[in-house]
């Protein structure tokens, strides 16, 4: 399930769709994890937990992404929060899906308890025991051991403001911002020219997404990462070639 | 591994001395007020008591903004990102602190280490809620085989805490509220910013701030809900009112006192006047100061008076003192916004 069609049952629910579109295809970044592999080895991967940011900058939108498992107490607090107003989503995992990026965000549009049973009723029409939801997400738990499979999401749609800007400008600057931070911090001082830099195929498919997808930058990035394997010092080059790619296309966008 | 030379000092709340401590160590020495208002430091938040969920037992009325890292890395425009992913070796934690130097800023329930914070143990054995703590987090500066080593807002000593008991913190299981904890906020920092950068992120975190408080939709944020708290508390329904025992009204005033607008309103004000070599307009910021740090000492008085047990009920939520003391914060509180629009409005 691509990040895009993920965000667009989020986007359903704002006030103002014609920017939802936008958003809802803006919703992958640049971020990666820089894993430290052996002394002098390191590796870098997409990191995809942070697929409201886009949202969160460009609505200034307080959207709270919560972590907790499908009980009695995820119930009771989403359905304070649908009573005052709030929209409520749920990731609901394929079945037996052991990828955690196999998910659809679904709203949640009634919740009942009997009797000590969560029922849950998605944006799919059907209601849900709470213990089948977490069923499906236990697969891609056990395999990544992460708790983001259980993430709910609330916001409330009437907290959105407009920006003066267009979507696309807010999102490359945030894209160069991401990239200006990593770039001068103390993470990257570690990539000197005598580390080696191992590029995994995530990283690159999250730059064949941003770059060309969203972009429409073409694919001259790609010779940026042809190697697989890189110096630390060669790494933050391709770095500092994207910043400024990316800081050129911020000038000419309206 | 420790971090060498890290300076932590004493501070009010545990995110904004946890962004304080991480900008320090990159070689940006700002005060904790100064952090808090990049943070979106200007909030409110109220929920009736009762009402249709019964389990309100007490007035939240509270001014901390959880969001804190959120508003903070939207304003300065840095790298921000929640790591969910269960790290039982350690393994993640020892790796960012030695790649990176800083702390790992680590949600926690810090009643489960309350046994190994010697006389700081009380603040958390004393301040009793319905449920374990959530949302607390502390700064790991070190770890070794046998021990975590933390930081706490609440003190400037670091403590030792066994490996096994910090697991536990991180993840309480079922009583928790949000099980688990084991998220780690990781901000990301740039080690260039300018004076440019810096007078950037002050207009946009109070521009922004300003606009939620006031614009914002939902109800129980915001002045919608400082309007419903200071029109609501007094004229509770008499029926309601006995739901409202001693110890709801002890619960409130403490959270006024401890975690809210008994101690943010003069932090926000004292943010504003660090903002007075950046962005200049001393004279009229310095009396926007002077209406929060007035509404700030009101609120402790309000706080003091609602938690005063030889009182009734009834006198600490609608007795003479009572009204006069909301009128008073009403009054400073709608004057330092009106002054707040005016100056950041251009």
């Amino acid at each position: 399930m691509n990040k895009n069609a993920q965000m667009k049952a989020i986007a359903m629910a704002f006030p103002d769709n014609e920017s939802a579109d936008d958003i809802a295809a803006m919703c992958s970044g640049l971020t990666f994890d820089l894993c430290q592999t052996s002394h002098s080895r390191f590796a870098v991967k997409a990191f995809t937990e942070n697929r409201l940011d886009i949202v969160r900058e460009y609505y200034q939108l307080e959207i709270q992404a919560v972590i907790q498992k499908f009980g009695s107490k995820k119930l009771r607090r989403l359905k304070q929060k649908m009573a005052a107003g709030s929209s409520v989503f749920v990731r609901k995992y394929d079945k037996d899906a052991a990828d955690k990026c196999s998910f659809t965000y679904e709203r949640v549009s009634s919740l009942k308890n009997i009797a000590g049973l969560g029922l849950w009723k998605l944006s799919d029409g059907k209601w849900h025991t709470g213990r089948s939801l977490e069923k499906r997400a236990s697969a891609a738990f056990v395999n990544t051991r992460d708790w983001a499979v259980y993430e709910d999401i609330n916001f409330y749609p009437d907290s959105m403001h407009s920006r003066d800007e267009s979507c696309r400008k807010v999102y490359i600057r945030k894209l160069v911002s991401g990239l200006r931070c990593f770039i001068s911090s103390k993470l990257a001082r570690n990539l000197t020219g005598s580390v080696k830099v191992s590029i995994d195929d995530s990283f690159t498919d999250q730059r064949r997404e941003v770059f060309e997808s969203i972009l429409g930058l073409g694919s001259g990035w790609r010779e940026l990462y042809k190697k697989k394997y890189m110096s630390g010092a060669e790494f933050i080059k391709c770095l500092k070639k994207e910043q400024k790619m990316l800081e050129t296309l911020l000038a000419e966008t309206e | 591994m420790i971090l060498e030379n890290f300076k932590h000092t004493q501070g009010k709340s545990c995110r904004t001395v946890a962004i304080r401590d991480t900008l320090e160590r990159c070689g940006l020495t700002v005060k904790e007020e100064f952090v808090f208002g990049l943070a979106g430091g200007l909030s409110f938040s109220y929920v009736d008591p009762g009402g249709i969920f019964s389990e309100n037992k007490f007035f939240k009325a509270l001014a901390p903004n959880l969001m804190q890292f959120e508003h903070f890395a939207q304003n300065a425009g840095v790298d921000y990102r929640i790591v969910s992913e269960a790290d039982d070796d350690f393994s993640r934690l020892e790796s960012m602190l030695r790649l990176e130097d800083n702390p790992v800023i680590c949600e926690v329930s810090p009643e489960v280490y309350a046994d190994h914070l010697g006389s700081k143990a009380s603040l958390w054995k004393d301040f009793k809620l319905d449920l374990p703590v959530t949302s607390h987090v502390t700064e790991i500066i070190g770890i070794d085989q046998e021990n975590v080593y933390i930081c706490e807002n609440y003190s400037s000593e670091i403590y030792s805490i066994p490996r096994e008991v910090f697991s536990k913190a991180r993840d309480i299981g079922s009583d928790s509220y949000l099980d688990p904890h084991h998220r780690i906020h990781h901000i990301v920092l740039p080690a260039d910013m300018s004076r440019a950068d810096v007078e950037g992120m002050i207009y946009r975190a109070v521009r922004g701030n300003l606009k939620e408080y006031l614009d914002g939709g939902n109800e129980r944020l915001g002045m919608k809900a400082f309007t419903r708290f200071m029109e609501r508390f007094p004229e509770l329904p008499e029926s309601s009112r006995k739901t409202i025992c001693r110890v709801s009204l002890e619960i409130t005033g403490s959270l006024i006192k401890f975690v809210s607008p008994g101690m943010f309103r003069k932090m926000y004000g004292k943010f504003l006047m660090e903002c007075v070599p950046y962005i200049g307009k001393e004279k009229e910021i310095a009396e926007i100061s002077r209406l929060l740090s007035g509404s700030d000492y009101l609120w402790n008085k309000f706080a003091a008076r609602v938690m005063k047990k030889d009182l009734s009920v009834e006198e600490r939520m609608c007795g003479e003192a009572t009204i006069e003391l909301l009128t008073g914060i009403r009054s400073k509180e709608e004057q330092a916004i009106e002054g707040l629009r005016e100056v950041f409005a251009a």
